[in-house]
């Protein structure tokens, strides 16, 4: 645990946590646009959209809260590893 | 898990088929549940306290900065050559990802962590913590409640950008590479003017909820192009804001042994409202029109603002002078 100005320079976890988040988003910001242009030219539908995005967080809600205990309980590196 | 959950997107390029969209997208909520909330769990693991905004920020940075180049050039990939190269970077990315997490050090868990795993007495520390915990009872019930409208934001965005003719992908990808623009901003106003001081953290947060709404309205209401990309860049300013601090409020005000298990709770409260706003948003978006719509939903934010504020005035009024 370092306190400097430059945190991802010196503080080797951060920087590949900072790394995973960084390359995961990149991915998922692909994904957003392609999916909404996707979805638009195959339903046409504002309804589709809005039910694509649903259905993408509808296990978050249903689930989030249930397996919660396993965050605290379980190592959180191979929760990530497993979730990627 | 959302390596390869992604690659269903591409069967429904394929086949031209609405299901595989449905499906490709529950699998990828799926797979990504608990991510969050154990990245958030895990940070605090590895930076100091004080160091806990910068460290949101600048994650939120480049998370804004990356935005806009992915965005756009997404737009680009998905217009002339194929979404299926889009999904594809997408899995790759969800791989990279594993990679550098597969090289963080594994932290020492508190003692409790190490028990055998008792789920329901777990479960209810969890709902105790929230229910104790004013600080993360608020930012919890502000999750809600702007879950409950934010929902919208994301439908308006395409929405707009494909009735601009002839754009397209390019349209969302231009109006998606703002919001990462304005996002950038507000993250980098946090790490230069709020760092380690709390009561600044807490007024900026509240404000900017307020500033959001103020814009979120303006984009619904402004029918000229040039106005929309302003308003949406001062929204995602006040956005920028909101993101890291939301994050740090709660890992600062959270026992180690339990914030993984607020972290969850707030992701899936403010994901599941989020995704019923999908719904109810989307149905009103096609029958009440953007503008009523975007007004509906910026008071909502408006009152997210206005609650933080008061909880903060009546903390101020009930705390002795030092």
């Amino acid at each position: 645990m370092t306190r400097t100005r430059n945190l991802p320079g010196v503080n080797r976890n951060f920087r590949n946590l900072w790394l995973a988040q960084t390359g995961s988003t990149t991915g998922d910001w692909f994904n957003q646009v392609a999916l909404a242009q996707t979805t638009l030219a195959i339903t046409h539908s504002a309804e589709a959209m809005g039910f694509v995005l649903l259905c993408r967080s509808f296990p978050g809600f249903v689930l989030g809260p249930l397996i919660s205990p396993f965050v605290d309980h379980f190592d959180k590196k191979k929760v990530m590893i497993i979730s990627d | 898990m959302r390596a390869v959950f992604v690659l269903v997107f591409i069967l429904a390029v394929v086949l031209k088929h609405s299901a595989c969209l449905f499906i490709g997208a529950f699998l990828l909520g799926l797979g990504g549940v608990l991510f969050n909330p154990a990245s958030q769990a895990y940070l605090p693991h590895i930076v100091k306290s004080g160091d806990l905004a910068e460290a949101n920020a600048i994650s939120s940075t480049t998370s804004g900065f990356v935005s806009v180049f992915s965005t756009i050039l997404g737009g680009v990939v998905a217009t002339f050559i194929s979404p299926v190269i889009c999904f594809s970077v997408n899995s790759v990315s969800y791989l990279w990802s594993a990679f550098f997490v597969s090289k963080l050090l594994t932290v020492k868990e508190h003692a409790a962590a190490t028990r055998s795993l008792d789920f329901i007495r777990s479960l209810s520390e969890g709902l105790e913590e929230v229910k104790r915990n004013q600080v993360a009872r608020k930012i919890i019930i502000i999750g809600i409640s702007w879950g409950l409208a934010g929902g919208g934001y994301y439908i308006l965005i395409p929405l707009i950008g494909n009735t601009w003719s002839g754009m397209e992908g390019m349209g969302i990808g231009l109006l998606y590479s703002v919001d990462g623009l304005g996002v950038i901003s507000g993250s980098l106003l946090v790490k230069k003017h709020i760092k380690q001081q709390i009561a600044r953290m807490h007024w900026f947060y509240g404000i900017a909820y307020v500033t959001q709404a103020v814009f979120f309205t303006g984009i619904a209401l402004c029918s000229d192009t040039w106005w929309t990309i302003f308003m949406l860049y001062f929204m995602r300013v006040s956005s920028g804001i909101i993101i890291p601090l939301d994050s740090t409020i709660l890992q600062i005000n959270t026992a180690p042994e339990v914030r993984g298990r607020v972290f969850a709770l707030h992701g899936s409260t403010y994901g599941g409202f989020m995704q019923l706003s999908y719904l109810t948003s989307s149905l009103m978006f096609a029958n009440l029109g953007i503008t009523l719509t975007g007004a509906i939903i910026g008071s909502v934010s408006l009152f997210c603002g206005m609650y933080w504020l008061a909880g903060m005035q009546h903390r101020k009024r009930i705390q002795p002078p030092p």
